[in-house]
């Protein structure tokens, strides 16, 4: 009897183990939608804030959702994904906006101004933003 | 007397342009990499690699940022930038080299076999390598592409026991790049 039982609560106690881990094991990826927007600023703010102090501003805004307003100087359609370059006063650099495969439905045009919600990746030559969700038009 | 003046300005225009069309460049250079391990298979892909690449002097570099690595499984993502990468520590890997096969670069328009050596820098870990890849010139374009294997160990990244099962001790690295003149 008492074995039986011990037995049941092992049997329960691996199901709901197992149940957890392949739920953590598929977990979703981050939803910037419903997630808390943890800085609003324009292309120029965010790229002024790598130009100063890089690792400053990777402390700030690395891994974090950021929503940018800006003007869009050049549109990058692939098959899979899709970029948007939005203009900073630097005539080299800007802020990369990459759309994973479908994500971006209207394409806009170049010299419109959009804001974008995406996850701040850090800086090459321009701060990268992954995973972007256009949150105007 | 005139066509000689003519020609001479169109072989003076096209020499210029030549010239300026040395340094090529691109902000959207796709890297991926690929490993399988007798429990998984894990893949991962990076669309914003920047990419220059010099044939004055037969240079080249890349850069891409290690939380711009898109996985299919948030898990793995995760795990990948927390546990393996430290990607808060090391944002950046990046490569520069030299083209050393061949010698001199035609620019000419039929994919060409290329030896590139040079420094990668992988987390924060800086390891000699040499690369196989191909070139192709197309109008004022080019593209690059390199497939090259890379030891996990070599670069530092400890993989925990419980998990070393599931995790390929070596990695395949894909690169793609469309490049344009650098204007």
């Amino acid at each position: 009897m008492k074995i039986r039982n011990v037995l049941i609560i092992l049997l329960v106690a691996v199901v709901i183990g197992g149940i957890i881990g392949y739920k953590q094991y598929n977990k979703p990826h981050r939803d910037l939608m419903s997630e808390k927007v943890s800085a609003q600023m324009t292309a120029q703010e965010l790229f002024s804030a790598y130009e100063e102090d890089e690792s400053q501003a990777n402390e700030q805004y690395l891994d974090e959702m950021v929503e940018i307003t800006g003007t869009i100087e050049r549109v990058n359609i692939e098959q899979e994904k899709s970029t948007l370059q939005l203009q900073t006063e630097d005539m080299m650099a800007g802020i990369i906006c990459e759309f994973e495969a479908g994500a971006l439905k209207n394409i806009p045009a170049e010299g419109e101004k959009i804001t974008v919600r995406g996850i701040c990746t850090g800086k090459l030559m321009d701060v990268v933003l992954v995973r972007c969700i256009i949150m105007n038009s | 007397m005139k066509t000689i003046i003519i020609s001479g300005i169109f072989i003076l225009i096209g020499s210029i342009s030549t010239v300026e069309a040395q340094k090529y460049f691109t902000r959207e250079a796709q890297v991926s990499f690929f490993s399988e391990a007798p429990m998984e298979k894990i893949e991962a892909h990076n669309g914003t690699g920047t990419c220059v690449v010099d044939f004055s002097q037969q240079r080249m570099e890349f850069a891409v940022l290690i939380k711009a690595f898109q996985f299919e499984k948030a898990l793995m993502q995760e795990h990948f930038n927390e546990n393996y990468m430290e990607s808060h520590k090391f944002p950046k890997a990046t490569f520069k080299g030299q083209i050393i096969e061949p010698e001199n670069i035609e620019m000419k328009p039929e994919a060409q076999d290329v030896q590139v050596k040079g420094t990668m820098t992988i987390h924060g870990v800086e390891r000699e390598i040499t690369a196989p890849g191909k070139i192709l010139f197309t109008g004022d374009k080019v593209s690059v592409s390199s497939t090259f294997v890379v030891a996990v160990k070599d670069y530092e990244i400890e993989i925990p026991a419980v998990v070393r099962e599931n995790i390929a001790k070596e990695v395949e690295i894909t690169v793609e790049a469309n490049l344009e003149p650098l204007k």
